[in-house]
């Protein structure tokens, strides 16, 4: 078991197969989500495995010239062999999208109809507010906020002319 | 195909040495400003309150108006 999931770890996909012997009941069904997979992730840069799995028959000639010296790989196969082995470049997958405009319509659409919503509300759900909010009732309030000298040094009371009885200009 | 080599190590430090003395910089302007801006005009505002204060004028006026449950007004 522990040979297993240690060459399981190398990511040979034929491999790991063939090695998932289970006490003598033969090879155990791996299924397809738990074998190394390819993901293009700029915090996980070297991926499991290659992208390209199965080779075509240049590719593989290529992969045997890549075992000689690299200094006799042109530029070309250098780059055939980067798309062998991953699919998006750093530039390719990290470039941005226009996305973020749809995603800040979507927003605004349900902020609007969230407020259509809570209009309806306040006209067909609710009752009336307590009798504390009449106009009558409030004056009698800010009066006796006044008279009290609620914050009188910077606040409320400091902004009233308590000589002429009016709002200080 | 003869690329720079990018920087490979002390990432952190250098963004520590570019950013701490902003940081820095930064934290001592705001805590100036709030003490020049809001400190130091409130202390002004309760001296300047207290200066002519007279409390037992302002208990009067305020047991007049009948806010006091201890003290009725003068007239009742």
């Amino acid at each position: 078991m522990l040979a297993a999931r240690a060459l399981r770890l190398v990511g040979r996909r034929a491999i790991s197969t063939s090695v998932c012997v289970r006490g003598g009941h033969g090879v155990a069904k791996v299924d397809d989500y738990a074998l190394p997979a390819y993901f293009d992730r700029r915090e996980n840069p070297l991926p499991e495995i290659r992208y390209v799995q199965d080779l075509s028959s240049e590719q593989k000639s290529l992969k045997e010239k890549e075992k000689g010296s690299w200094a006799t790989l042109s530029n070309e196969e250098k780059i055939a062999l980067y798309r062998i082995s991953f699919k998006q470049s750093f530039a390719e997958m990290n470039q941005g999208s226009a996305q973020w405009k749809s995603v800040v319509a979507g927003m605004f659409l349900f902020f609007g109809l969230t407020g259509l919503v809570v209009l309806w509300q306040r006209k067909f759900v609710y009752g009336p507010v307590p009798h504390t909010f009449e106009k009558e009732w409030k004056e009698k309030e800010l009066q006796r906020m006044l008279d009290m000298r609620v914050n009188p040094v910077e606040g409320f009371s400091s902004q009233w002319d308590y000589e002429n009885k009016q709002w200080k200009k | 195909m003869s690329l720079v080599k990018p920087a490979m190590r002390g990432l952190l430090g250098k963004r520590l040495r570019f950013h701490l003395p902003i940081a820095f910089a930064l934290s001592l302007v705001a805590a100036a400003g709030f003490k020049y801006m809001v400190t130091e005009p409130r202390k002004q505002a309760y001296a300047e309150f207290y200066k002519n204060y007279d409390a037992a004028k302002e208990f009067n006026n305020m047991r007049e108006a009948g806010i006091f449950e201890s003290v009725r007004p003068s007239g009742e």
